[in-house]
């Protein structure tokens, strides 16, 4: 009987995964469209996705002040955020600090001198439309809305990976290869 | 009764898809984890096997979302089944217009009233706790004012516990001039008959908040009745941050009086507890820092949201632009038997008290390195009994880029804890070294090591070797292999008892 009931679920789930396989792309991500949201700053004013890719690129980085390796990787990822900024390029650090340590946000980014926006996600319900469970969870999304890369968690040294990526968007043309 | 529109629900989003492939955008991400291996409970060894699988789809459409969260449990983690028809966990219908502000939404979903003290609907998968509902909400704004209206029947919090409840409430908000911002919120929560122990509850809070370019401000309180409990319960919360320069300070302050529907750790001895029973829609500041190190989050204080007054001070300090340094200082007690404001460290009081300092820096643009050390202390008192436990803690970390390829990490910290409710003075210790490859894979090895005298299940040392691997830029592959000591761990104030296991991990997440 629990064989029987195991392998109903795994079938179900293969029948859902196929039905999904016809509208995936064939490699990953790429080129899917990025669910587009509205959230509050950590000043109270209201932020769209779509603000941000009217400039150019956007770089979605899911964090949160009480995980570790999310503030390791703020420091490369502001430091690309300055250097790309006028050219267009915006990273976008979601918090997804819920009421426990939401006070300990605007002090801590303040004290780095961080200067990219901070958007509050305090129940993940972008975190999770853009697949994450977890933090770290970074997406590069291209000026057509379309997502170029997703990185799952934080590894040293990936800063220079999302460099490269940033700086093809940024050349000419490189809007289309974000599709 | 239920499965009926459930398994419509299904057939209908596994049809939609197929049909508007042109115009319907798909995301998602499907999570595999599996354990096979042995755990160690109440003493004894016994055989741990789980297969979870969430898979997780949003339909878009214009302004309609459809998300669906197919759920397969034989068994969970913590045990509980699930198959069937009952693997749709999770299905909702959004509608939502960001010009106009507001949106609808009909299913399961989750929210947060100002900082949760009325209500904060909570879903942690990884400590088995929802308390999200299944109704309707619409929340919409206009000029200065935001609205939000909800109705629905609960998941009760822990899996497990059937405990459901209908809630009903409202929240209003308004954005004054000068920065300030104010709001006001009821709830009420009903009994299911049946199949809840809940007693009628009637929750009321209001906020008032205060935002300039230097100073944040926000103090909040909220009122419960209960039927059939004569005491009052209520909880007060604030918080004021300031910030200049390389400086920023977070000092919180928290008094809880909530209600309490079961006592202790209940479930404490299977492999999931319960914290303090407190309605699982409340889900107030925890003020204290939850997760410090490895060691020293292994022995959490457990706010008791019942009967806790306590402060919380969190400095952060960057010397230079590549350093960074927090101080983090909380203290509690008990309070409500002397109506009291502050927290004392009379031993009466079970007080609380943690210091905790730590440094991270990057010394080269390829060396990211931390620092930690940290005390704590804490009473219990019971029954004019006292017993106490205190740690003192210190460790230090580094991931080096050594190449563009290559990347090595490594660990160590130890902790001496003073436990007088068993008279043990012991040393426990935990070593961590890996690498990473391309940024894709990942491999190290844990040694962790305690010095107890007689310590829970014989165990003495734990080995286990980490290995992750970040496949075609959508598949994550965990494996851990070995043994984990386990313990308390606390998330939101949820605490939750992982036993300790030895054998074979995987977990697969993949996004679509």
């Amino acid at each position: 009987m629990r064989l029987i009931r195991l392998t109903a679920n795994v079938l179900l789930i293969l029948l859902l995964l196929m039905i999904h396989a016809g509208d995936v792309s064939a490699d990953d991500l790429e080129g899917k469209k990025a669910p587009s949201f509205t959230l509050k700053t950590v000043d109270g004013e209201r932020y769209t996705l779509e603000s941000a890719l009217a400039k150019g690129p956007v770089l979605l980085d899911f964090w949160a002040t009480w995980c570790q390796p999310c503030k390791q990787a703020l420091p490369p990822l502001a430091k690309i955020y300055e250097t790309y900024r006028d050219q267009g390029y915006t990273m976008l650090a979601i918090s997804v600090d819920n009421t426990r340590s939401v006070s300990k946000i605007r002090p801590y980014i303040r004290s780095q001198g961080f200067t990219f926006p901070v958007l509050l996600d305090t129940d993940s319900q972008v975190l999770r439309q853009y697949g994450g469970n977890n933090v770290p969870h970074t997406v590069l999304i291209a000026p057509d809305g379309t997502i170029k890369k997703v990185w799952i968690g934080y590894h040293p040294g990936e800063e220079k990976e999302i460099e490269a990526q940033v700086l093809t968007l940024l050349q000419p043309g490189g809007e289309e290869s974000g599709q | 009764m239920r499965k009926r529109p459930i398994l419509a629900f299904l057939l209908a989003s596994m049809l939609i898809a197929p049909l508007y492939a042109q115009g319907i955008s798909i995301q998602g991400s499907n999570e595999m984890r599996w354990a096979d291996g042995q755990e160690t409970l109440g003493g004894q060894q016994q055989t741990k096997r789980y297969f979870e699988n969430r898979l997780n789809t949003d339909f878009y459409y214009n302004r309609i979302r459809i998300g669906t969260r197919i759920t397969m449990l034989q068994p969970s983690e913590f045990g509980e089944t699930r198959f069937g028809p009952e693997t749709l966990e999770k299905r909702f219908l959004e509608f939502s217009d960001p010009q106009n502000n507001y949106r609808m939404r009909v299913g399961d979903f989750t929210t947060t009233w100002g900082r949760g003290l009325t209500l904060a609907l909570l879903e942690d998968v990884n400590q088995g706790f929802d308390s999200g509902l299944d109704g309707m909400l619409v929340a919409g704004e206009s000029g200065p004012f935001e609205v939000e209206v909800l109705a629905g029947r609960s998941h009760g919090g822990w899996l497990g516990l059937v405990r459901e409840a209908q809630i009903s409430g409202g929240h209003l908000g308004v954005t004054l001039p000068a920065g300030f911002a104010a709001g006001g919120q009821a709830l009420l929560v009903t009994p299911v008959p049946d199949v809840n122990s809940y007693r009628e509850n009637r929750s009321y809070g209001g906020y008032l908040s205060f935002d300039g370019s230097a100073v944040s401000l926000w103090a909040e309180h909220a009122i419960e009745e209960v039927d059939g409990s004569g005491s009052d319960h209520d909880a007060s919360y604030g918080s004021l941050s300031w910030y200049g320069g390389r400086v920023g300070i977070a000092l919180d302050y928290k008094r809880y009086r909530y209600y309490r529907f079961t006592s202790g750790l209940s479930g404490a001895g299977s492999t999931y507890a319960q914290s303090v029973g407190t309605l699982p829609f409340h889900n107030a500041p925890v003020v204290q820092r939850e997760f410090t190190s490895n060691l020293f989050s292994k022995h959490p204080h457990i706010v008791r949201f019942d009967d806790e007054v306590g402060v919380q001070l969190e400095v952060t300090y960057n010397p230079t632009n590549a350093s960074t340094l927090v101080l983090s200082y909380s203290q509690s007690s008990q309070f409500v038997e002397r109506e009291g404001w502050v927290p004392l460290l009379d031993e009466e009081e079970s007080p609380f008290r943690e210091l905790f300092l730590e440094l991270t820096a990057y010394p080269a643009a390829s060396w990211y390195m931390s620092a930690w050390t940290g005390y704590n202390e804490e009473v219990v008192f019971t029954n004019r009994r006292i017993s106490w436990t205190r740690q003192v803690v210190a460790g230090a970390g580094s991931d080096i880029v050594l190449t563009p390829d290559w990347s090595l990490k490594s660990s160590a910290e130890g902790v001496r804890v003073e436990d007088v409710a068993v008279g043990d003075d012991y040393f426990d210790g935990l070593v961590v070294a890996g690498v990473t490859w391309r940024s894709r894979y990942t491999a190290a090895v844990t040694y962790e090591w305690t010095g107890q005298q007689n310590p829970p299940n014989d165990a003495s040392q734990w080995v286990k070797v980490d290995m992750g691997a970040f496949i075609a830029n959508r598949h994550e592959l965990l494996v851990t292999i070995g043994q984990e000591r386990g313990g308390l761990v606390c998330s939101s104030g949820k605490c939750r008892v992982v036993t300790p296991f030895d054998g074979v991990k995987v977990s697969l997440t993949t996004l679509f």
